[in-house]
């Protein structure tokens, strides 16, 4: 999917729910943990192709071996 | 009143960054089936769940968690891809334990508990709204690195080595 068509799936779902109905009232956790700045770096770092195929060689290891 | 509070392009672009990276593990593993129809199906029904779940708790978030992102996407493609064995759980826990190794206090879920998450998704049905395995995941990942920030305000804590 292109960016901006994944852009644009996210301001649609935003909008669809802009009035959205709470079914169940539940206390205001207020909780929101963002992302840390050092796993947005390194997520940012695999836009560079190297580092991506590094990166999907791991998991795809990981994944074999796990499964 | 929504207070879904809308997201900068920056944070658009991390939340596609990750899936992304999942999306490309996806494609070159030739026992899970997909198009591209259900990989977006997958990323709509995450990205409605991401926004209805901070409305039902009434949290304002203005920038993505990509530990629900991946969580929650990686629950969907389970549920709408051709995936028999659920590669894609696997693979969706790989990178979350991957970047919770790049946190600041590196650490990493174990093996055996990610085969533990990995079974508890497996088991819920995949046709839960509010179950277990999409929160489940997303909450381990989560208190496993809210501990480790924790922890590391005590002078005993010692990080592990980053990959």
């Amino acid at each position: 999917m292109q960016s901006q068509a994944f852009y644009d799936m996210v301001d649609e779902v935003e909008q669809e729910l802009a009035n959205y109905q709470r079914v169940t009232e539940h206390s205001n956790t207020g909780y929101s943990n963002g992302t840390s700045e050092e796993v947005k770096t390194f997520i940012f770092s695999l836009a560079d192709a190297n580092k991506m195929q590094s990166v999907i060689e791991q998991i795809s290891q990981n994944v074999v071996r796990m499964s | 009143m929504s207070n879904i509070a809308k997201l900068s392009n920056e944070d658009k672009a991390l939340a596609h960054q990750i899936m992304e990276v999942v999306d490309a593990v996806i494609k070159r593993e030739p026992n899970i089936g997909h198009t591209e129809i259900t990989l977006d199906k997958a990323k709509r029904d995450a990205i409605t769940h991401h926004s209805k779940f901070i409305h039902e708790l009434g949290v304002t978030q203005n920038k993505v968690d990509v530990y629900k992102v991946c969580s929650w996407y990686g629950f969907y493609l389970a549920k709408h891809l051709d995936d028999p064995k659920k590669l894609c759980l696997w693979i969706v826990l790989e990178v979350m334990n991957l970047m919770l190794s790049k946190e600041k206090h590196s650490t990493r879920l174990s093996d055996d508990f990610i085969k533990h998450l990995h079974a508890m998704t497996q088991n819920d049905g995949f046709q839960d709204e509010f179950g277990v395995g999409k929160n489940g995941i997303y909450s381990a990942f989560s208190a496993c690195k809210n501990l480790t920030n924790e922890l590391s305000k005590s002078v005993h804590f010692l990080p592990l080595v980053k990959q």
